[in-house]
């Protein structure tokens, strides 16, 4: 099965306390996420996945039926916790599934596990 | 055989027969809608032929045989849709039939474990989890559950229904995780649960198709003990399950009215299922892997042992709610922990270790539950200050559904009229 990954945290909490570039933290951190990809390509799970910048960056379109979308600035909802980044795997079933979203390398925040609809086609 | 006998039938084996097609079939509403049809079956057939040497085989058979027919129906449906080929296997070889029931019990008992954490998966409802526990692997009804439970039935179907598509669409899996033990804990959990809602909803008004909760947990906790023989927090639980069918009888009057702990009559305690209580936790005992199900036990134990309410040993029961504390955090435990302190140091120091609860857990924890001002106002009475008692009984009056409850602290708060 295909699940989604959808990893939510307090993006200003994130910001605040992330290491600066070029320290040693920051080689750290980069690294565990590093691995936590290679371990999703090694177990043959990977499909993709990213990280998104801040909401400061989100623009929402809101439709409501024919006319042109209403267009505004911001995520889609005020929330504690923001949609930060996801990942599309391939798992066995949800247990599988549940067992690699919790090594995502994120200390704090909600993660969020959701099949797919309908299998997707994999390229390549 | 009668209605009663087939319900018997039903209970005891159902679970496992499903467990069995769940497993094969891949397809835990297919098992449960065949086990179905094979009981409807059993009910017509039965009383004009006979019941079969051996009915748990039958029941296997025909759900079996059942399942494969819903197969062929929903498969030749999909070819006049599709106009296209989708066969569906008949017969594999490797069917014994009924066979597996007898031959390999080891795998019965296997599919019967995944059948359970299935039913008791943390990614299912709380309320699903116990409903679907009941339904699936006790054999209960829909309708037994919704009264045992004091919900409507639609609701409670409805919540079935919820819980098993959302175990077929997220992909949740009929297998024993790696991690068993955390696994394990959470049905404990679900059988703690649904054991309680037997304790405690006795005074209510249950209606003659009420299953008792209390049996249907012993039972179940039976089960999963002969599944995971060497945990001792299932020992645990089963023993404090047991403690409690034990003084069950005694905890209400030929009226219905709820009697106290001190005022049971203990000759009406079943000496037997008390005796098997204390072996039991004798056995999760002697494994050395303390938990707060065998700590419970253990209270139990003291209160079960106790030849009169003046002979418990309320020093040592007070030990074990501390104890108990230290492992749940939970705010009813610190309750239960001050009245033991009361029971062994005098109503004053249980009133000092309630205030200091108070401010501890803060007063929307406890201030909300009306056992705990029940519990202030036995203390205030003992105290000697009847006026603060019955205000304190007024307001745990407010806070019960429970009409025997009710009942109950009626006849406290004029207790403390006529103290004052």
């Amino acid at each position: 099965m295909e699940y989604m990954i959808l990893i939510h945290s307090d993006e200003t909490a994130m910001a605040a306390g992330a290491p600066a570039p070029g320290t040693t933290e920051f080689e750290q951190m980069m690294g565990q996420w590093i691995a936590y990809n290679q371990r999703l390509i090694d177990g043959g799970h990977w499909i993709d996945g990213g990280m998104l910048q801040s909401t400061a960056t989100a623009t929402t379109l809101r439709k409501t039926g024919p006319a042109a979308p209403a267009v505004t600035d911001g995520p889609f909802a005020e929330t504690k916790e923001q949609l930060g980044g996801y990942y599309l795997i391939t798992a066995a079933d949800l247990d599988e599934a549940l067992e690699l979203a919790t090594g995502v390398p994120m200390p704090f925040g909600s993660i969020e596990v959701r099949p797919l609809a309908m299998p997707r086609t994999i390229v390549g | 055989m009668t209605e009663t006998a087939l319900t018997q039938l039903a209970r005891q084996e159902s679970g496992r027969v499903l467990a069995l097609l769940a497993r094969r079939f891949g397809d835990l509403d297919l098992a449960d809608e065949a086990v179905q049809d094979a009981l409807v079956d059993a009910a017509r057939t039965w009383p004009e032929r006979g019941v079969p040497d051996n009915p748990a085989a039958w029941l296997h058979t025909v759900a079996r045989r059942k399942a494969l027919d819903r197969l062929r129906r929903a498969a030749s449906a999909q070819r006049r849709l599709e106009a296209g080929r989708w066969a569906v296997d008949d017969e594999p070889s490797t069917d014994r039939g009924g066979a597996e029931l007898v031959v390999e019990e080891g795998t019965v008992e296997d599919e019967r474990l995944r059948l359970l954490l299935l039913c008791c998966h943390p990614a299912l409802d709380p309320a699903a989890q116990v409903a679907l526990t009941l339904r699936l692997v006790g054999g209960l009804t829909t309708t037994e559950i919704a009264s045992a439970f004091l919900v409507p039935e639609a609701t409670l179907a409805q919540r079935i229904v919820r819980a098993k598509r959302k175990i077929r669409d997220a992909g949740i899996p009929l297998s024993i995780p790696a991690r068993l033990d955390e696994r394990v804990d959470v049905v404990l959990g679900v059988l703690y649960l649904i054991a309680n809602e037997g304790y405690l909803s006795r005074g209510g008004d249950a209606g003659p198709v009420r299953v008792d909760l209390t049996d249907e947990a012993t039972r179940l906790t039976e089960v999963l003990a002969t599944l995971v023989p060497e945990h001792a927090e299932v020992d645990g639980l089963l023993a404090l399950v047991l403690f409690h069918r034990a003084r069950l009888d005694s905890r209400l009057d030929p009226a219905g009215e709820l009697v106290l702990l001190d005022d049971q009559d203990r000759s009406r305690w079943d000496r037997a299922t008390i005796e098997r209580a204390n072996a039991v936790l004798h056995r999760a005992l002697v494994r050395m892997t303390p938990g707060p199900f065998q700590v419970q036990a253990l209270i139990a134990s003291h209160h079960a042992n106790a030849r009169t309410a003046a002979d418990t040993d309320w020093a040592a029961i007070e030990g074990l709610y501390r104890q108990l504390g230290a492992m749940t955090a939970s705010p009813v435990v610190a309750l239960n922990h001050a009245v033991a302190v009361a029971m062994a140091d005098g109503p004053q120091a249980g009133l000092t270790a309630l205030d200091a609860l108070e401010v501890g857990h803060g007063a929307a924890g406890l201030g909300g539950y009306h056992l705990f001002h029940a519990a202030r106002g036995e203390l205030l009475l003992r105290a000697g200050q009847p006026v603060h008692a019955g205000d304190a009984f007024t307001r745990a009056r407010s806070l019960t559904s429970n009409p025997a409850e009710q009942r109950h602290l009626d006849r406290r708060i004029s207790a403390c009229d006529t103290s004052t």
